[in-house]
């Protein structure tokens, strides 16, 4: 653009314009989609004792 | 009949491998690409030699990135706390084997099946086939099909060469939810993202600016440059990762205690600074690869300042945040100092071959303030709990980053083509 070609910054915005609507929309869909089927959140319970021990069944330090 | 029934007397997962085994079976019976189809023999030795070296290029570069997983790793397991370490870690761990499968199953065919040639890697004519739809004279790209599952160019080793870089790409950009999302995401519906992610959004994107689609043709088509440039992937890589983080953060929802009821805004510290900072570092390591590398040839005497504005703009970057914070809070936050040497990592990518170094100085001092205004305003505005950083680094600084071509790029590379011909001389 400083250069003089504003057609360069133009395809620069529609570019991220495109990301924006396009691939943040389609992210939103899935995780939308996985929230109504499988659910996305562990169970708050799960939350305050931590992943490790619960979801994953190991602990990154045991002996702490 | 009797394979039926002996598959439903089996456990899940033993099922799971049977199926997988079966699978993996019927592809190595498929036709492929002839044994040595590709041989540079035809070639003069000088031009064979061009090639090879571009080829090892492009694969040391690939090697380079992929250890930017470890760098995420370390960085999002650092900023989160010590009873969320193993699923954190285990995030980034398995991202890169689930992305891998799924770049190789179909997300690799989306993204580069419209791809003919990589000249620099002495690669021509390659099976290809694009979707486009016709928009008055004009086609426009919208994803490739073909070369799925590496059955067409099997035996071409510049389009291995190139799905082993793209599936490292992909990687980062797949493992940067994994930080805006940490602490509280089931693990069964992270796998789940992360076939989705590597089979078909990232693709989908990655064809429109890299595999020939219809963003990389705007200047052919609509005059407008040289069509949507990214050099390294601010847009295509840090972008798409962080608008999904976004998204994701946004329907998991804070993790619990971070804003409180009465409004507060609750502090929750990272258990390991060291290992974050580590990681940073890392990460920094890496990204040589990826910008350096995305000449895809050695021969490219351009790959001296790419590594150099990579590196300038990750420092100024670095040093805006930390300056700026001491200034205003009178301590050097060395969190938000690597939040900020990653921003300027961020912003370079796109336009790190276009742009001479006090552009990429000032591209990053950019980026620095960009990081620290974003992580304060989802926080404290839009109320989206982040853990990482994430969606300010990747997602804001990609965006400026992708801008950023289009104001500073001086016009001594590149010129006179499209952007394919930048990229691969389509």
């Amino acid at each position: 653009m400083i250069e003089g070609d504003l057609g360069q910054f133009i395809a620069q915005l529609i570019g991220v314009s495109i990301n924006a609507i396009v691939i943040f929309g389609l992210a939103l869909a899935f995780f939308v989609i996985v929230e109504r089927t499988i659910g996305n959140r562990v169970p708050a319970e799960v939350e305050w004792s931590g992943l490790d021990s619960l979801e994953m069944g190991s602990e990154a330090y045991p002996n702490v | 009949m009797g394979q039926r029934l002996l598959l439903r007397s089996c456990t899940p997962g033993t099922r799971l491998i049977v199926s997988a085994l079966a699978f993996a079976l019927v592809l190595l019976l498929m036709p492929s690409m002839p044994a040595g189809a590709q041989k540079l023999d035809h070639v003069p030795a000088v031009e064979a030699l061009t090639y090879t070296v571009n080829l090892a290029w492009v694969l040391l570069a690939g090697f380079l990135v992929m250890f930017m997983q470890l760098g995420f790793a370390l960085l999002e397991t650092g900023f989160t706390r010590a009873k969320n370490a193993v699923n954190t870690m285990a995030m980034n761990l398995t991202v890169y084997p689930v992305g891998l499968i799924g770049f190789w199953l179909t997300g690799y065919g989306f993204m580069m099946g419209g791809i003919h040639q990589w000249p620099s890697l002495g690669a021509f004519g390659l099976p290809h086939r694009e979707l486009s739809v016709q928009f008055g004279h004009h086609m426009l790209g919208l994803i490739g099909f073909g070369k799925f599952g590496l059955l067409a160019v099997n035996n071409d080793p510049a389009s291995l060469a190139m799905f082993l870089f793209g599936t490292v790409f992909m990687g980062v950009a797949a493992t940067i939810p994994t930080g805006a999302m940490a602490e509280r995401w089931k693990f069964s519906a992270f796998l789940l993202y992360g076939f989705f992610m590597s089979m078909f959004l990232y693709p989908l994107y990655g064809n429109w600016v890299w595999g020939g689609g219809w963003l990389s043709q705007l200047g052919v088509n609509f005059g407008l440059g040289h069509g949507h440039v990214d050099f390294g992937g601010s847009s295509v890589v840090n972008m798409t990762g962080g608008l999904t983080a976004l998204a994701g953060a946004m329907v998991l929802g804070p993790r619990i205690g971070k804003f409180r009821r009465d409004g507060a805004i609750g502090l929750i510290a990272g258990h390991n600074l060291p290992l974050a900072m580590s990681g940073t570092l890392i990460l920094a390591f890496g990204w040589f690869g990826l910008n350096a590398g995305s000449t895809l040839a050695a021969s490219d005497p351009r790959i001296g300042l790419i590594a150099v504005n990579t590196m300038l703009a990750s420092a100024a970057g670095s040093l805006t945040t930390i300056f700026y914070l001491r200034q205003r809070y009178n301590r050097p936050d060395v969190a938000m100092g690597c939040h900020g040497l990653l921003g300027g990592l961020v912003a370079i990518t796109a336009s790190c071959a276009f742009v001479s170094p006090a552009a990429a100085v000032l591209i990053g001092i950019i980026a620095g303030f960009l990081v620290v205004g974003s992580v304060l305003a989802l926080e404290r505005r839009f109320r989206i709990d982040d853990p990482a950083g994430a969606i300010p680094v990747h997602g804001v600084c990609g965006l400026w980053g992708a801008l950023a071509v289009g104001i500073f790029a001086d016009g001594t590379y590149g010129t006179g083509g499209t952007v394919s011909l930048v990229r691969y001389g389509d």
